[in-house]
């Protein structure tokens, strides 16, 4: 009798689990959300602009660091007043950076009812004009090429090696 | 799933060889390390094949997934993506290599210190090269990487196209395959002039 019990006993739990967090649910303060894509192509001595849309948030700021910083800036960013879906788009400015570097930053979202925060990253570096020529990708189909025979000339060595110092060990 | 096999592989590896040296150097200090090396020892390696074909099965999969999800004209003009190919091709080489090893000297490849050590710093080599590898992908995806703060310090940036000078990389294409047939056949001829005085005998 216990063996049919148990099991109806855990089905009627969870069933009472599943349902009761559904009244729960509708009480819940809608979550904070933060749509951003990191900018490209972002070059030395100009402020880099940033923009996310933060839904469900009355305030936003980034905290960011570049590779030689030894503490993170703070900037807050400004609600620009414009809607898009179900948010509104925010925005701030880094500072320029004089010379290539990469920038981890976090964007955080925040209403009275708690916060949010997403990492990013970017690449600060002087623009390549049209992008590798057709010498660049010869110089680098060679450097695979030469990456790929030492790496195959060392496994072949290591191959006759083994069998070598196998053979003389009587393996 | 590809890293995380091949990161399994190098872990299963470096577990075995660290209970192996265990049972070589301080056997008999401790019973139950001794035990527990035994055990590692021999759970470790199948672990380690196991997971090395899994991850170059996988990472052959992942190629064929990561070339369609971007455009063929970003993937030719991107410097890191030409960077993270490099990296993944120059690994996938190690981690064959190794599948190749283990699978014609089976376990017997653990059994002397020379061969289980360089087959340990091959899988190991190309677990490096991949997690490398991996945080040039973070910065593919726009998100970094957690390594970044140890690659500064290293002064390595994965932005910029790698490459050897040309006139390098022609001479590593001719010299290396042309040093390991060297040394092959020296192995060989040594084998043979071990060999003879016991066939004669």
């Amino acid at each position: 009798m216990r063996r049919v019990l148990a099991p109806l006993a855990i089905v009627a739990v969870a069933a009472l689990l599943a349902f009761t967090p559904m009244h729960a649910d509708a009480q819940a303060a809608p979550d904070i959300s933060i749509t951003h894509t990191p900018p490209s192509a972002v070059t030395p001595d100009h402020q880099i602009y940033l923009t996310a849309v933060l839904a469900n948030a009355t305030s936003g700021s980034v905290t960011w660091r570049n590779g030689t910083m030894a503490a993170d800036g703070v900037v807050p960013m400004t609600n620009l007043s414009r809607p898009d879906g179900t948010g509104w788009v925010f925005a701030t400015y880094l500072p320029a950076q004089t010379s290539p570097t990469q920038i981890t930053y976090a964007i955080n979202a925040s209403n009275a009812d708690g916060s949010r925060i997403e990492s990013y990253f970017l690449s600060v570096d002087v623009a390549s004009g049209s992008g590798l020529t057709a010498s660049d990708q010869e110089t680098w189909a060679l450097t695979l090429g030469a990456s790929i025979s030492m790496a195959a000339s060392t496994i072949a060595v290591l191959y006759w090696y083994t069998g070598r110092r196998l053979r003389r060990e009587g393996r | 799933m590809c890293t995380g096999f091949l990161l399994l592989a190098g872990t299963a590896v470096a577990v075995k060889v660290v209970s192996d040296w265990w049972l070589r150097n301080l056997r008999s200090r401790s019973r139950r390390l001794d035990q527990w090396a035994l055990a590692a020892s021999r759970f470790a390696e199948p672990a380690s094949y196991f997971a090395l074909i899994a991850g170059v099965i996988a990472t052959f999969l992942s190629m064929v997934t990561g070339s369609m999800a971007w455009p063929l004209e970003d993937l030719a003009q991107s410097e890191t993506v030409h960077n993270k190919i490099l990296l993944t091709a120059t690994s996938q080489t190690l981690f064959i290599g190794a599948v190749v090893l283990r699978a014609r000297y089976r376990f017997e490849i653990w059994m002397t210190r020379g061969t289980g050590a360089f087959y340990a710093l091959l899988v190991l080599t190309g677990d490096a090269l991949m997690v490398l590898q991996n945080s040039v992908a973070g910065h593919l995806a726009g998100k970094g990487s957690l390594m970044d703060d140890f690659l500064h310090t290293l002064n390595i940036d994965t932005h910029p196209m790698w490459f050897f000078p040309p006139w390098a990389s022609l001479f590593i294409i001719v010299a290396f395959p042309l040093a390991a047939a060297f040394i092959g056949l020296s192995l060989r001829a040594a084998q043979k002039k071990i060999g003879r005085p016991a066939a004669a005998a």
